[in-house]
């Protein structure tokens, strides 16, 4: 028997003399590299947008306090109720709230959605949000049909091919070339050998990109060490995945195809993991799970609206009820010729017509959470979904995170709505500390269950699947000529 | 000779299991998504038309008001979708469906299809220009690949030689092949969908040229591949060097360059934050006109333009109200700032454009794409051109909603309009921009393309002409 550490050492010097192998390792890495700085840059850039919001919500707010101060001292006065720093009017209109959710360490590894959705949303009272129209970044649709090049991108789509073009011919280029018979004639099993030369490219590669990705995370900010469980699932989904096309190599080579075919084969899987079963996949989602469009939303936002206007009276009485501490004497708010009673008026006409539409929204947003969760679960009929799945979820920019974040900041937008309004209808005047102290909006990021263990338990499934084939091919003999 | 060798190359794929099998796959592929696409666009076209005329009772049915509280209340009007848009959706999903109509603010599109869907969404779907676009020219590869390296491997290209063909004659001869099996393909493909199109009495888009001038950058897009597959394949020693080769030319032209580009238009020519998009605006819009604005110098101008107009001293003297004119001037006025500022970002989004274009140099699937999407009306000028489209009607909507008050409210308190105004108001019609406009909109699209298939067949020939015998 030949020396297996000796197999080893031989089969590492081939492969570092192997150009055509260190070039396409080069080109992994550039990419990785030009990813990962293709998506800080894009994280900059959100956070800048995120910390533009902030800081106008902080600086209304301080200048709205000063202003409040100002006339409670005497020394500014203020004519209409519109400008009036202490009245609700004012709060809503000029003082908007935003709910956010941070940019996250991990967010380098994939820009999933994130270039759809923003990273806050904000808080606007005095219109309703069937539209989505307060918190729309301007980006160019271009963009978002052909998406970023980021790390995720590069590890589904790419690192795949890269494994596909190092592994496709190991045998059958021995083959071809003559020198089969020659290998066949030492005292080591051909499936052994194929094994070892496989499984040195393998770890070889793994382990330049577990450097590699440990490199970039750090040159890029991202606290490696504070996140080690992240990063070890990050770990964890690359071996598994690079593992999966290294086991699928194998089986091609030893099936014993020549060059042309095992790589037409192998490419063929690659474009039917890759491409046609999640484009298929996708599509059948929408055939079999049809959603109606939100247009119905949105037209039934605005007929709810024109039946709350046309029996304004009674559903304000109805309004009362639901909230009797907004139920006020001041004559202030029964007048409509002043800001404050005219715009209780519209302002609860929005909020009646909201409450009305909101079992209708409701049931449409489950609906699309239930398309989605139906179309995930198939993620198990390609590798390349669960690696995307499991990535972006880590990274925490899939759709089920922004959706997450969303029904978060609705849910605050409740809250504190009905904090502001309360003030306005009972003509309220908010003092400083008041506007120092208005309800925030807190992102709990542990609101949905990881997908990490069904993810890897599927992607050991596939393993185990090929492995059964591999050892059954190990036990034939393999063609030498 | 060249006929000679077409015919033996289609018998060899004919007779050929894997090429049977890869033709057979794509074939289903395209005819399966045709389907899917047909049903989803009869689908999306009967919700366009329930819900526009659902937006529109909505708006009628509004009760008694104010009309520059109904024109606050606004109304949206609904993206059409055009019929040749079944085959490409181009950025439909990601561009927002509706624009919503207020007074005194221009708004984008919203509602993003694209962001009620998983990160699933994003590898694709399953549609006739995805089959088209990427699998096609995976196709061309996967039969062309070992086109020449074949006839080297096996030495019957000295065979060849010998009985006085040459390597032009040979790759003209196997070119040809592929040309008439993509056409075969393509034409069952255009029965198959004039036939889904008559059967489902779908609307014809604007007429022939269009059909063909889509049809038109596809056959370039392809003769393109079938050009490089066989240049790679007369140049590789083996094929298994040929099919890498090609393969990586293919990730880099559908793939990598796609995304290289977008990154670096959005680095070069990047779009504001909507916070710095918004606050240019108010800046434009507090030195003039606001219809709630009665005191501020642009107020006081137009005052005095008014009284001048109707020959009178004061405003309790005009025989109309004087705050419905001011509205309806206010609101031109601040519509201008806005057509003003996004001009400047449509203006932003022509240099984007430019990039893309140049990099359509190292990648002919951008042309393609672009002009697919143009004549699809799925393009970001579609955008435009509708969003421009439903800006003049909502400064029309609101200047009569607003020409209302002036001519009725005068010496009425709080003035409320009946339920008939709603009706009375016109109703949006969107028309497509013309295929005249689109074609001289992407003649360097076409051009770009014409320069790629001219010069990937010219060298297709030199090069097969130096072919080496090994």
């Amino acid at each position: 028997m030949i020396n297996r550490r000796q197999l080893i050492k031989t089969e590492l010097r081939l492969l570092l003399r192997d150009y055509a192998f260190l070039g396409l390792i080069g080109l992994l890495f550039f990419l990785m590299f030009f990813a990962s700085w293709n998506t800080h840059r894009h994280l900059v850039a959100k956070k800048g947008e995120l910390d533009v919001q902030l800081e106008v919500v902080k600086e209304n707010d301080r200048a709205l306090a000063l202003q409040i101060d100002s006339l409670n001292q005497g020394l500014a006065t203020y004519e209409d109720q519109y400008t009036l720093p202490t009245s609700a009017v004012r709060l809503t209109y000029n003082n908007h709230r935003i709910a956010w959710k941070p940019v996250d360490a991990f967010n380098l590894i994939a820009i999933g959605q994130s270039d759809l959705y923003n990273n806050y949303k904000k808080i606007v009272l005095y219109f309703n949000d069937s539209y989505e129209r307060a918190s729309h970044e301007l980006v160019s649709p271009i963009e978002q049909l052909f998406g970023q090049l980021d790390l995720a991108f590069v590890w589904t789509y790419l690192l795949p091919l890269i494994i596909i073009l190092v592994s496709f011919n190991i045998l059958s280029a021995e083959r071809e070339s003559g020198r089969l018979k020659l290998i066949a004639s030492q005292p080591v099993k051909v499936a052994y050998w194929l094994i070892v030369k496989i499984g040195i490219r393998f770890f070889s590669i793994f382990a330049l990109l577990l450097i590699f990705t440990f490199f970039l995370l750090n040159v890029y900010g991202v606290p490696v060490f504070q996140h080690s469980s992240g990063f070890g699932e990050l770990i964890s989904m690359l071996f598994l995945y690079t593992a999966f096309w290294f086991f699928l190599s194998l089986v091609v080579n030893l099936a014993g195809y020549s060059s042309g075919r095992s790589l037409i084969l192998l490419t063929n899987l690659w474009v039917l993991f890759v491409f046609l079963i999640p484009s298929v996949v996708n599509q059948l989602s929408n055939e079999l799970h049809p959603v109606p469009t939100r247009l119905e939303m949105v037209n039934h936002h605005q007929h709810v609206y024109n039946e709350v206007e046309a029996k304004l009276e009674e559903e304000m009485e109805g309004l009362f009820r639901l909230h009797p501490d907004w139920r006020s004497d001041d004559p202030v708010t029964k007048d409509r010729s002043n800001s404050t009673g005219w715009n209780i008026n519209f302002l609860a006409k929005q909020y009646l017509a909201q409450l009305k539409h909101q079992p209708q929204a409701l049931r449409y947003e489950e609906k699309i959470d239930e398309r989605n969760r139906w179309a995930d679960q198939f993620r198990i009929l390609s590798p390349a979904m669960i690696f995307q799945n499991a990535v972006t979820d880590l990274a925490g920019t899939s759709t089920r995170y922004y959706r997450d974040f969303l029904r978060q900041s609705q849910e605050y937008a409740q809250d504190y709505r009905a904090y502001v309004f309360k003030g306005l209808f009972t003509n309220h005047a908010f003092s400083s500390k008041e506007v120092k102290n208005l309800p925030a909006f807190t992102f709990e990021r542990q609101h949905l269950q990881s997908n990490f263990w069904p993810n890897v338990l599927t992607l050991l499934a596939y393993l185990i699947v090929i492995s059964v084939s591999i050892f059954a091919f190990t036990k034939t003999r393999t063609r030498i000529t | 000779m060249i006929f000679f060798i077409t015919r033996y190359e289609l018998k060899k794929y004919y007779r050929d299991g894997q090429s049977r099998m890869l033709v057979s796959i794509t074939a289903f592929l395209l005819l399966a998504s045709m389907v899917l696409s047909v049903r989803d666009y009869t689908l999306a076209q009967d919700q366009y038309v329930e819900n526009l005329k659902q937006a529109r009772l909505n708006w009628e049915s509004q009760t008694e008001k104010d009309p520059h509280d109904a024109a606050h209340d606004g109304t949206y009007v609904i993206k059409p979708l055009y019929p040749i848009a079944l085959l490409d959706k181009g950025i439909h999903a990601f561009s927002g469906q509706v624009v919503h109509l207020g007074a005194h603010e221009r708004k984008q599109s919203s509602l993003n299809q694209a962001k009620d869907h998983s990160g699933l969404f994003r590898f694709g779907e399953l549609t006739p220009n995805f089959v088209l676009l990427y699998l096609f020219p995976i196709l061309i590869i996967f039969l062309g690949y070992k086109t020449f390296t074949e006839e080297k491997e096996s030495q019957t290209i000295r065979l060849i030689l010998a009985q006085g063909g040459s390597g032009m004659q040979l790759a003209l001869g196997k070119c040809l092949a592929l040309v008439v099996l993509t056409l075969v393909l393509g034409l069952l493909f255009c029965l198959a969908l004039f036939v889904s199109y008559a059967a489902l009495n779908l609307p014809t888009a604007e007429g022939l040229s269009e059909w063909l001038a889509l049809a038109g950058i596809y056959f370039f897009y392809y003769i393109v591949f079938i050009s490089l597959t066989v240049l790679v394949s007369s140049l590789s020693r083996s094929s298994g060097i040929s099919l890498v080769t090609l393969l990586a030319v293919w990730i880099f032209i559908t793939l990598i360059i796609p995304k290289l580009s977008t990154n670096l238009a959005g680095r070069l020519y990047p779009f504001p934050t909507l916070q710095a998009f918004k606050e240019n605006i108010y800046k434009d819009q507090q030195s003039g006109l606001n219809g709630h604005n009665f005191w501020n110098e642009a107020a006081q101008d137009f005052q005095q333009k008014v009284l001048q107009e109707y020959g009178v001293e004061t405003i309790e003297e005009l025989p109309v109200d004087y705050g419905g004119l001011l509205l309806a001037e206010g609101e031109k006025y601040e519509s201008e700032v806005y057509t003003k500022h996004f001009d400047l970002l449509k203006a932003q989004y022509h240099k984007q454009r430019k990039v893309f274009r140049w990099n359509s140099l190292l990648s002919p699937f951008l042309s393609v794409r672009f002009v697919s999407m143009a004549l699809a009306r799925t393009d970001y000028n579609f955008q435009w051109h509708f969003e421009e489209k439903a800006e003049q009607y909502r400064v029309e909507l609101n200047t009569a909603l607003n020409m209302n008050i002036a001519e009725n409210a005068k010496g009425v308190e709080a003035y409320k309009a009946g339920t008939d105004l709603w009706a009375e108001m016109p109703e949006f019609h969107y028309q497509w921009e013309g295929t005249d406009q689109i074609m001289k909109d992407h003649l360097a699209e076409y051009g770009i393309l014409s320069l790629w298939a001219v010069t990937g067949f010219l060298s297709m020939l030199f090069f097969s002409r130096k072919i080496k015998v090994v």
